[in-house]
């Protein structure tokens, strides 16, 4: 049975490992994307389970990303989580969402959690 | 005024003097003519009678007359006989003294002896006589040679009255001169005189008196009047002038207008902000002032003018160099001669202008400022996270064995790290929240939250440290608590996760415990008590200071943030904090917040 696929939105490269590592360890497959073009590009080829989507991107903004997911039907079923330092946009777009995780994240957290959002998992929400 | 008061009373009387005067001097005259034609007709009578009775004895003498000289003729014995006769004649009367002349003027017969023999040809009485008429003269004597004897301080009538032949008639043979005492004849015309002109007099100075009084009446009304009038026009002229002063030293720049907008007048101010004289405003008109938008302009201001009676606004003004110069404008309508007039107050508002391009300009500085603090915020936050994320991601994936199994020092070693690191990650998170309260930046951002959700998100945060540490952690929530509510989720989160993580900092054994239930309509209490160090009375009150650090604490357990930001948040969110503590037993804290339930159906 292959693996569910998480899309990593992370422009800081070893947020964006520590990220990939907690998915993996979850039971997720990994892919990066390092900023919001390259993952909207991304997400025309391929359907996630997971998107761990950053808001401050260096391109084009975590928001923006998030509505093009939002208005891609194909991805309706995706489970996104917002990874950002940024409270105000956090709570602003907390109700879009399904999940909001303030920096930092710690990697323990992020397994646990994307564990028990695994499709096989026991625990899936 | 007084002058000609003193005038007209002045020449009054000179007039009433000389009328008395005048008046006086025609009843004496009349009384003295009346006098005299009086003694004239008694004398001219006394001749006749003289003629009738007397002459018969004198014609011898007067018919011998002429050839005798005067001695001769004094000393004629029939002298005595007619002196006698005559002095018997006229004896009772007031007759003093007669004279009889020949034709030749040779005096006759006198009473007064020594005057016979006298010729009286030159004198001009005589001659009237002798030629038909009457001559008579009123003469005052101071001494008079009457019969017999010498008298004194009279009024003597004389006249000369011819002597006819044959009585009244026939040719003049003589000329009789006969004087006549009429001294209390005189006297009583005097009194008569007198009186009549007392009664003049005082009837004048009755009249006078009562023309005074008249004048004096209407002066004093003219006074009157004249003082109301130079009062009223000394007011108007101070009137004016202030007026003249205001217009003139204005330092706001008065035009007057006619409806058309010609220029009537203007002050030395306008013609100074405009840079053109008087005169050459005085041959302008509004279009020349408001070229751009003379039209537009005066259809709109009338029209604010007719309809509230002002007009206030702010229009440019074509100087004489070509600039514009702003300026606020107010005008009314007032009414000259009859003709409808504007006044226009014009006050220049360059400076003004300058002054809030400069306001404008630093306040948009500060917004920009206020702008890139903000970023810097932002970017301090993001730059100093990231990092210490990576830090404590690696930490924890190799105390999880992602990259193999470690030692047990090394995994100690791993854990100092994470420990650590959290530390920082609290510091900076409490830091930037404070800097970012202090700059004024934090809002609120009331949406619909679960509460619930947020204790247990919290309460997973902290159960590490607390499990850590041995401690048991639990909650409780009303269970009337509404599924949704309106707050700030993630300052709310800051506060329970602040005062969770103070409760396990300072608490070494035993519980802490969440609480949260209503406290009144709408107010909610999140509670939260543990059984830690506890805070001394004495510095309950210091404790929510920035920096604060409880003096029992054994160690340096954090910056001393926490409480205050809890503290600053729950002001702005317009709830309380309150506090219950007892040293080495425990600590509450009360957070009592407004929070408006949603609507089930809205949710």
């Amino acid at each position: 049975m292959t693996q569910p696929l998480a899309l990593i939105v992370e422009d800081d490269a070893k947020l964006a490992d520590i990220f990939s590592e907690a998915v993996k360890a979850s039971g997720f497959t990994a892919t990066v994307a390092v900023n919001g073009r390259l993952a909207m590009e991304r997400l025309d080829e391929i359907i996630p389970t997971l998107i761990l989507l950053d808001l401050h991107l260096p391109d084009v903004s975590g928001d923006v990303v998030l509505g093009h997911v939002q208005q891609d039907e194909r991805l309706a079923d995706c489970i996104i989580i917002l990874t950002t330092a940024d409270a105000w946009m956090a709570e602003t777009l907390r109700s879009q969402v399904d999940f909001v995780l303030m920096k930092p994240i710690s990697f323990i957290q992020l397994r646990d959690l994307t564990g028990r959002l695994r499709p096989s998992s026991p625990d899936t929400v | 005024m007084y002058k000609l008061r003193r005038y007209f009373f002045l020449s009054s009387l000179l007039a009433f003097i000389t009328i008395a005067v005048l008046l006086a001097v025609f009843v004496r005259r009349m009384v003295r003519t009346n006098l005299e034609e009086l003694a004239e007709s008694r004398n001219v009578v006394l001749t006749q009678a003289f003629s009738n009775s007397l002459w018969p004895a004198f014609e011898s003498l007067v018919a011998d007359s002429a050839a005798l000289s005067p001695e001769d003729l004094q000393n004629d014995p029939r002298i005595d006989e007619l002196y006698a006769l005559v002095d018997e004649q006229l004896n009772d009367l007031s007759i003093v003294k007669i004279k009889v002349y020949n034709l030749e003027g040779i005096t006759v017969f006198s009473t007064e002896l020594a005057q016979i023999g006298e010729n009286k040809l030159d004198n001009e009485g005589y001659l009237i006589a002798r030629a038909g008429g009457v001559a008579s003269e009123l003469t005052h004597r101071d001494t008079f040679s009457a019969f017999e004897q010498t008298i004194s301080d009279r009024d003597v009538f004389s006249s000369y009255v011819p002597i006819y032949a044959n009585g009244s008639s026939g040719p003049v043979v003589g000329v009789f001169e006969v004087y006549d005492d009429v001294t209390s004849l005189v006297l009583r015309t005097n009194q008569v005189q007198w009186t009549l002109l007392g009664a003049v007099v005082l009837l004048l100075g009755v009249l006078f008196t009562f023309l005074a009084l008249i004048g004096q009446r209407t002066f004093h009304l003219i006074q009157t009047q004249y003082e109301a009038i130079r009062q009223s026009e000394a007011s108007l002229k101070v009137s004016e002038e202030k007026y003249s002063n205001l217009f003139r030293q204005s330092g706001d720049g008065i035009f007057l207008l006619n409806w058309n907008g010609r220029i009537q007048d203007c002050n030395p101010r306008i013609a100074h902000m405009l840079g053109y004289s008087r005169d050459e405003l005085l041959n302008m008109t509004l279009a020349d002032l408001h070229p751009q938008d003379f039209q537009e302009q005066m259809q709109i201001r009338t029209e604010q003018l007719l309809k509230n009676g002002i007009a206030q606004f702010e229009i440019d003004f074509l100087t004489q160099d070509g600039s514009l110069m702003p300026g606020e404008v107010s005008v009314t309508m007032f009414e000259l001669t009859g003709e409808r007039m504007l006044q226009s107050i014009v006050r220049d508002i360059r400076e003004r202008r300058r002054q809030e391009e400069l306001l404008r300009q630093a306040r948009d500085d500060a917004l920009e400022a206020s702008k890139l603090k903000s970023q810097l915020l932002a970017n301090v936050s993001h730059d100093l996270r990231t990092p210490l994320n990576a830090i404590l991601g690696y930490s924890e994936m190799l105390q999880a064995g992602i990259y193999g199994e470690m030692s047990a020092k090394q995994q100690k070693v791993a854990s100092q790290i994470i420990d650590s690191t959290g530390h920082l990650l609290n510091f900076v998170n409490n830091f930037l929240d404070q800097a970012q309260i202090e700059a004024g930046k934090l809002q609120l951002n009331p949406q619909p939250f679960a509460l619930l959700d947020l204790i247990v998100e919290v309460e997973d945060l902290v159960r590490v440290l607390a499990e850590a540490k041995g401690l048991t952690l639990h909650s409780s929530i009303a269970p009337e608590m509404p599924t949704q509510m309106y707050g700030d989720r993630y300052w709310l989160r800051q506060i329970c996760q602040n005062l969770l993580s103070n409760s396990i900092k300072f608490t070494d054994s035993g519980s802490i415990e969440i609480k949260v239930f209503p406290d009144g309509p709408e107010m909610w209490t999140i509670q939260v008590t543990d059984t830690g160090i506890g805070i001394p009375t004495a510095v309950q009150e210091q404790i929510f200071e920035p920096f604060y650090q409880p003096p029992n604490s054994k160690q340096k357990l954090g910056f001393g943030l926490g409480l205050s930001i809890v503290q600053q948040l729950t002001d702005l969110m317009g709830g309380k904090v309150s506090l219950h503590s007892v040293e080495n037993e425990g600590t509450t804290i009360l957070i009592t917040l407004p929070l408006q339930p949603v609507p089930e159906y809205v949710g």
